[in-house]
């Protein structure tokens, strides 16, 4: 078999290359190491104690519809996609492990992906100490992947999950991806069954973008979660429940950033419009996120059905309750599959404005009805394992908005009648 | 001519039988080896999945496990996680692919030569491998202990 050499450690070691030419340089090699096979989805030895491993994924989307922007998380919201791009689910990670004791470790992860800046930015993903303290414990310390939903702290590495990009709906709300903080977990060993309790707790780290103009700022937020995973045999259940008190509250940070435009054309004015609208429309300071998950994997069959729950702490967007069902059936390398998405957001309630002028109530109420939505996504897909760590995705979507669906699209038109195409194609590797 | 029919048919299950037996005999067992320092007289087919799994970190009360896999150029990587969990390895990779990324715990280190792992199991008294038999014979007998075979 054609081999090829990892130079990763090389390429990293080279002093004073750009950024974007390191992570070029990183990209093209990883295709080569998994198209000739070398690379194997497991940690490499690139010095005594130091492993390597990444995740890469090559995404084109289609949308057909010209009336309406799609978008796959917060992390998009500025974006200017066009209809055929490539940006919205490409994605490249690397992660660095460090193992100087059977016990002690650390752990570095780096991703670039297209984020609020309207472009690729390499964001840190996680640093952080473990140590494996014996009878299950594990307790890690540092910047930690936040699993606010369901596996929502490996979202991004496509080779792990079925389909070509995980719930768009599910996963829209997932505003933060890691914390500054402390996590401990007990596993208990039962047989074949296995429990995992795992509590944290810290700051949140930051929005998904170091943007400036990030409509959710909450850095320095406190917060914390629980989670609950069971695994027997062929199937496993998961629960969990995790809270962000926000201490920056920043949605509408600029007038730009508004739900509804703001432009008096006098800036003092927009400024105080702002201000007004910032606490008219936060009801309180916590984001709440919570899940119960299932899945079955038995011979061929493979099943995940999830729902979740999100209060979100705005008057204008209470509550979004999201679900996802899926199921697929592997012949050999290829696994065809089906997927159903649903999310609602709770109708607007006690919009309590007293004492603003009328204009004032009828632009927050404007505001909140614009965010009211529903939603069903059907997709269906093909997964085929091209390699032992290469997996090509092809996935069809029918988007079906039943309300105004403004909160899960970017800049769609008033003729848009909320239904929409999405052909997806997706290179998904691991090295 | 229905006699020549029946004999005939009774002759391809017998050829299909004797073909599935030779297939399965070519199926070499994979025996599970401990470093022989370390006080573990057997492991359960729930233990050693638990281990290679990621799922447990421990060998026994006092030793944290090392699980060892052989890189997949080997056909026994594939047998062996048949054996242990009846998934193919791209399924396998998918899931230590999450396991890894989330932090929550290491695929068993790669090794690319049995000779690499015998030094290892040598070695650590915490090494954990799975070795066909034909492999195995290279180990001195007082280095090593098997604790379960997978096959049998």
């Amino acid at each position: 078999m054609c081999r090829f050499k990892n130079l990763t450690p090389w390429i990293l070691n080279l002093p004073s290359l750009p950024k974007p030419l390191v992570v070029c340089l990183v990209c093209l090699q990883s295709l080569l190491l998994a198209v000739t096979g070398a690379a194997r989805a497991a940690e490499q030895e690139i010095a005594d104690d130091l492993f390597f491993s990444g995740h890469a994924t090559l995404g084109l989307l289609y949308n057909t519809e010209k009336e309406a922007q799609f978008y796959r998380d917060a992390s998009q919201l500025n974006a200017d996609f066009s209809q055929f791009t490539y940006q919205a689910d490409s994605r490249f990670g690397l992660r660095l492990s460090y193992k100087p004791h059977s016990r002690l470790g650390g752990e570095l992860q780096l991703i670039t992906r297209y984020g609020l800046s309207n472009e690729f930015e390499t964001n840190l993903f996680s640093v952080s100490a473990n140590w494996r303290a014996g009878n299950g414990w594990l307790i890690k310390a540092g910047y930690i992947p936040f699993e606010s939903f369901y596996r929502a702290d490996s979202v991004h590495v496509g080779y792990s999950y079925l389909w070509a990009r995980p719930p768009t709906e599910f996963y829209t709300l997932n505003i933060a991806s890691s914390f500054k903080g402390v996590s401990v977990r007990k596993s208990f060993l039962f047989g074949f069954d296995t429990l995992q309790l795992k509590a944290y707790g810290g700051l949140y780290g930051k929005t998904p973008s170091s943007h400036p103009d990030d409509q959710i700022d909450a850095r320095n937020s406190p917060l914390y979660g629980l989670s609950f995973d069971y695994i027997s045999g062929n199937w496993g259940v998961s629960a969990g429940y995790n809270r962000i008190k926000l201490d920056r509250q920043a949605l509408l940070s600029t007038r730009d950033n508004a739900l509804v435009p703001i432009d008096t054309g006098d800036a003092a004015t927009d400024a105080y419009l702002v201000q007004v609208l910032n606490e008219a429309l936060i009801k309180d300071t916590n984001f709440e996120y919570s899940y119960l998950g299932w899945n079955y994997d038995r011979a061929n069959w493979r099943l995940e059905a999830v729902v979740s729950n999100t209060d979100t702490g705005y008057r204008s967007l209470s509550q979004a309750n999201s679900a996802y069902f899926s199921l697929g059936y592997k012949f050999q390398r290829l696994t065809p599959y089906v997927v159903i998405t649903y999310v609602h957001n709770d109708e607007l309630h006690n919009l309590n404005s007293g004492g603003l002028s009328d204009e004032l109530n009828a632009i927050i109420k404007q505001s909140a009805n614009n965010t009211h939505g529903e939603e069903f996504n059907y997709g269906l897909g093909l997964r085929s394992e091209l390699a032992e760590n290469i997996a090509l995705k092809m996935q069809y979507n029918h988007i079906d908005s039943n309300e105004n669906p403004s909160l899960f699209w970017l800049r769609e038109s008033e003729n848009w009648d909320g239904n929409a195409n999405l052909f997806s194609l997706v290179l998904d590797m691991v090295f | 001519m229905a006699w020549i029919k029946r004999h005939c048919r009774l002759l391809q299950v017998l050829i299909g039988v004797t073909w599935l037996l030779a297939a399965s005999a070519q199926a070499e067992k994979l025996y599970v080896v401990v470093n022989a320092a370390v006080e573990v007289e057997s492991l359960s087919h729930s233990e050693v999945l638990n281990i290679f799994m990621g799922r447990s970190q421990k060998l026994d009360r006092q030793q944290i496990a090392l699980p060892l896999d052989i890189s997949s150029d080997h056909p026994e990587k594939a047998e062996f996680y048949q054996a242990l969990i009846h998934r193919d390895l791209a399924e396998v990779n998918s899931y230590w692919t999450r396991v890894m990324f989330s932090g929550d715990a290491s695929p068993p280190r790669q090794m690319d030569t049995y000779e690499q792992i015998r030094q290892v199991i040598r070695n650590n008294l915490g090494a954990i491998a799975y070795l066909p038999e034909s492999e195995l014979k290279q180990l001195p007998e007082a280095s090593y202990r098997v604790v379960h075979v997978l096959g049998e």
